[in-house]
């Protein structure tokens, strides 16, 4: 059961992790539309265009993290399903076994092994995939200071200052949404020291 | 839970059959698993579904020795017949399956590898068990495209796969057919539906007609024996079956 939970967690993940990317997609574009906004706008807007590369840049990296840990997580959907599999199977063995006492009943402890080893790999990889979320929660708040940032360089745009203003809460918008987007994902990561 | 029940015994050489299981779901069909011992080594036909696999083994060793399973011979590809491979295999990684040539592909998704399966081709073949001589009898489209059912010539048991095969209720207790009419009640719609040509059943009844059968023992239901045997398999070449039987 605590395995069929991790594969409906896994799927999820994979859902969320999505939705970051595209963000990571939106914001790039968007970056790319304030450089072009910042160019017209010309000196009074030079520290504008400096952070929306930030921002760009940033949109990168977040998109790199972001397939690392659906890389992980993809691995992990044929693991999950393997060990689930392999649970199954040693379920029905020690059925089967139960009331038999002959030399074939140590193939119990020999799946029993396997078991426990499939156990242990899928707890390193969930492991990994904690490292993940880690590295991305770490990206997305340099990504809410430049937005910060980002805001406060538009209040210089002179005449072009709402427009500026304009661009800058919609990085605000897009940046606010992954933190929430990356807690639905915490909550179907298997806690730390329980991970099947 | 299943029982084995000795259906043939002749010294050293010994059919039993796995069957009526009370205790299993439902949802799921009740199936025959037969036992063929020779001389100290088995053949388990058809040996279940992976979820009855527990009881299957259990009453197994209750009546003998599962070490000495040394082959395994699916009649078709259903996963009523063999999705308990991965776990036959799990006791013994070396186990050898028979299967019709046209499921080898197949089945391995239920488990196994290239050494596993042993194909049957489309005109059957004999298999070796420890000296005793088995048959696996053509008996294409009766139900799977790909079909073969098991004869043992010193016993004079065919075991007939799905032919033959009847859903009784849970309160039929015994292995053989009793009362052929009821039975046979219970096994013609299933016969209709399942057996996909009239041709191919005909020509599997006149085979079947010049085969010295003492008992016909189907993958459900009860076996017929005596003069059972041919009373089955002349209602079985008058019953129309397949898109026959569902035309209107």
């Amino acid at each position: 059961m605590q395995s069929q939970r991790n594969l409906v967690g896994i799927v999820r993940i994979n859902e969320t992790i999505k939705q970051v990317v595209s963000l990571a997609f939106s914001i790039n574009l968007l970056a790319l539309n304030a450089l072009v906004l910042s160019r017209q706008a010309g000196d009074a807007a030079l520290g504008f265009a400096v952070i929306s590369a930030e921002l760009r840049s940033f949109s990168r990296e977040l998109a790199a993290a972001m397939g690392a840990f659906s890389a992980t997580s993809c691995e992990l959907v044929s693991l999950v399903s393997l060990e689930a599999r392999k649970g199954h199977k040693h379920q029905l063995l020690a059925r089967a076994l139960s009331a038999y006492e002959g030399p074939l009943a140590a193939r119990l402890a020999v799946s029993s092994a396997q078991l426990a080893a499939g156990e242990k790999s899928l707890a390193a990889r969930f492991e990994h995939l904690h490292e993940h979320f880690e590295r991305a929660g770490l990206s997305v708040r340099l990504g809410t200071i430049i937005a910060r940032s980002l805001k406060i360089e538009a209040t210089y745009g002179g005449s072009h200052e709402t427009m500026l203003a304009q661009v800058a809460c919609e990085f605000d918008r897009y940046i606010e949404t992954i933190p929430r987007l990356l807690a639905e994902l915490k909550h179907y990561l298997p806690p730390r020291a329980l991970t099947l | 839970m299943k029982k084995a029940y000795t259906i043939y015994q002749s010294g050293d050489h010994r059919w039993q059959v796995i069957a009526r299981d009370p205790a299993r779901p439902n949802y799921l069909i009740d199936t025959n698993e037969y036992l063929i011992s020779y001389q100290g080594q088995s053949l388990l036909t058809d040996p279940g579904g992976v979820e009855i696999f527990p009881a299957v083994f259990s009453a197994l060793s209750e009546a003998g020795n599962p070490e000495q399973i040394k082959a395994l011979f699916a009649s078709h590809q259903d996963p009523d017949i063999i999705s308990s491979l991965s776990m036959w295999l799990e006791l013994n990684p070396t186990l050898p399956c028979y299967v019709p040539w046209l499921w080898a592909g197949f089945i391995p998704h239920f488990g196994g590898n290239q050494e596993t399966f042993r194909p049957i081709p489309d005109e059957g073949m004999n298999i070796d068990l420890n000296g005793l001589t088995l048959t696996a009898v053509p008996a294409h489209f009766l139900h799977s495209p790909g079909n073969c059912h098991l004869y043992d010539a010193r016993a004079r048991i065919l075991f007939s796969g799905d032919v033959g095969a009847a859903l009784l209720p849970d309160d039929y207790a015994s292995v053989f057919v009793e009362d052929f009419d009821r039975v046979i009640k219970a096994a013609a719609g299933f016969h209709r539906r399942w057996m996909g040509s009239n041709s191919a059943k005909l020509d599997w009844c006149e085979r079947a007609a010049k085969m010295e059968i003492d008992m016909l023992c189907p993958q459900h239901g009860a076996i017929f024996r005596g003069e059972d045997v041919l009373r089955f398999i002349n209602w079985f070449a008058e019953l129309k079956v397949g898109v026959l039987a569902l035309a209107k």
